[in-house]
């Protein structure tokens, strides 16, 4: 028996001609949807959609779709961050986003998203966690952050990174009060998430089709492309990178990917911060 | 192996130009591999590096369980990863984790491009690997394991291939990190098709600078070669001790 995330995941096919025409089009640095190859999708942000959600936004990448929303708890902190903040990414795949999709628990690519988005913002140290205390080493504030893919016409991860990205940077905390019998949390009395701005991390992702790079792959892209590969940069460091796809991967690439990634930064920074916090 | 250390003694050992463990910065862990261990499997490996162990067992090319993931043209390979309750320092429950989820799938992806897959259209390939001590590096010392597994179970392979995971520690390069620098250090894990040079997994999760990158890769392919020299030794004394015992 297959081990069950496997078998959760419908296999998509391509028509040959759609595969060729794809093929055919990139080889003559071109991609079916008039982009160029190293060409991102118009990226849009539509943050406090969700009233009851301390944060939330959506994100669309042309016609890709994703809903991200975090709620806020009071806890204890992790037994080796007693003096931080805690939050958890989550993503869901129902059957909305796409058919490939399955009712049940997340599959191996929401797993593997919902981390790399994770790895993205936690190590880009964005969110100060030092200040998401209540009461040093007794209670935290925890974040769920937790992602909805709306319409997945491929590059779900950046997508789902934007949608947290534009969720966090709109995120109200409540104030808490430690009663007799533990923290109330008072939803009236809020104050924006403190943020380290300049560290804002920044993520894309890059896919091999033939011998060529493209950026931010539509959903018959992936299906063709030999890998993809997600980078996220903070400052002057590369702050995360995951190869996900079966293919093989030239280091000449991978630095390619980095430096174009660096030169793009900026404006795609510029960008998030004015659809968010206008 | 659970010995603490503060970041001040971590940092000073460094500027000595040692590690934690007394290691040279490029020097890799001891390697202890061993094939053929598990009778019922097609094939099977142990691989060691230092504290970490991991038994990694093929089974297959076998008929394709559940049939619907059946691809007609090439044979489906399925890769678990998981880790076995005791082999941490607090227990690890033994449902399977987002961790070990996403690792199943990353090597999956790792060890793919070097099977022969096209040889065997409807049919499935299992590859099991179970951390029996985690002491870091335990994705990459199960690529290696996995690799040989599948040369043993007589799988057609393009090449081997094989892993390291290289540490960035307060601007110094570490090959093969240990779980006291895992803890401290940025850890960049990387398989490679080493005749080939093309890299099948690579994933990243700390401050790197940008500028250091390249070095960082040459110095992990450095430990990839070093590595690689040993599966072949060990094939090839597997091969040899089995076609001496006759039959």
């Amino acid at each position: 028996m297959a081990s069950e995330f496997l078998s959760s995941i419908h296999r998509e096919f391509l028509s040959n001609i759609e595969k060729e025409s794809i093929f055919s089009h990139i080889s003559r640095g071109k991609r079916l949807d008039g982009r160029d190859l190293l060409e991102m999708r118009k990226l849009e942000l539509i943050p406090n959609c969700i009233e009851k959600a301390e944060g939330s936004c959506i994100a669309k990448l042309g016609k890709t779709s994703v809903l991200a929303g975090i709620k806020i708890s009071v806890g204890p902190p992790y037994p080796d961050t007693p003096n931080q903040g805690a939050f958890v990414v989550n993503m869901e795949t129902m059957p909305i986003a796409s058919p490939s999709f399955e009712l049940g628990p997340p599959n191996e690519i929401g797993i593997e998203y919902a981390r790399v988005v994770d790895r993205s913002i936690r190590s880009s140290n964005f969110i100060k966690l030092e200040d998401l205390v209540v009461e040093p080493e007794k209670y935290v504030y925890v974040m769920f952050i937790d992602i909805y893919p709306i319409n997945d016409h491929g590059n779900l991860v950046d997508a789902a990174f934007y949608a947290t990205l534009g969720a966090l940077l709109t995120t109200r905390i409540p104030k808490v009060e430690i009663g007799d019998k533990g923290p109330v949390i008072l939803k009236n009395e809020t104050k924006p998430l403190s943020l380290n701005i300049e560290l804002m991390p920044i993520q894309l992702t890059y896919a091999k089709i033939l011998d060529k790079i493209v950026l931010d792959p539509t959903h018959q892209e992936e299906l063709v492309s030999g890998y993809k590969l997600t980078l996220a940069i903070s400052k002057n460091d590369l702050v995360a990178t995951q190869k996900s796809g079966a293919g093989v991967l030239d280091i000449d690439d991978f630095l390619a990917a980095v430096r174009d990634l660096k030169e793009r930064s900026n404006l795609i920074k510029d960008l998030v911060l004015k659809q968010t916090l206008g | 192996m659970s010995l603490k250390i503060s970041e001040e003694e971590f940092k000073k050992i460094l500027e000595s130009g040692k590690r934690v463990d007394g290691r040279a910065f490029t020097e890799l862990r001891p390697i202890n591999i061993r094939l053929g261990i598990v009778e019922r499997a097609e094939g099977s490996c142990l691989f060691e590096m230092g504290h970490t162990k991991v038994l990694c067992v093929v089974r297959g090319p076998t008929e394709c369980v559940p049939a619907y993931i059946a691809d007609p043209e090439r044979a489906v390979l399925d890769v678990a990863y998981r880790m076995c309750t005791f082999s941490t320092e607090e227990r690890k429950s033994p449902t399977p984790s987002r961790r070990e989820v996403e690792l199943s799938k990353v090597i999956r992806e790792a060890l793919e491009p070097s099977i022969l897959l096209e040889e065997f259209p409807r049919m499935m390939i299992k590859v099991y690997c179970l951390v029996l001590q985690a002491d870091a590096g335990t994705r990459t010392a199960s690529i290696n394991a996995a690799s040989l597994a599948l040369a043993q179970a007589g799988i057609p392979l393009r090449d081997l291939v094989t892993s390291v995971a290289v540490g960035y520690c307060y601007g110094n390069i570490v090959v093969d990190v240990c779980s006291i620098e895992d803890e401290l250090c940025a850890d960049i894990p990387i398989a490679m098709l080493p005749a080939y040079r093309k890299i099948t997994l690579l994933q990243s999760d700390h401050r790197l600078p940008i500028d250091r990158l390249s070095e960082i890769l040459s110095t992990a392919i450095k430990a990839i070669d070093q590595i690689y020299e040993l599966q072949k030794k060990a094939l090839k004394e597997y091969y040899l001790s089995s076609t001496k015992t006759g039959d």
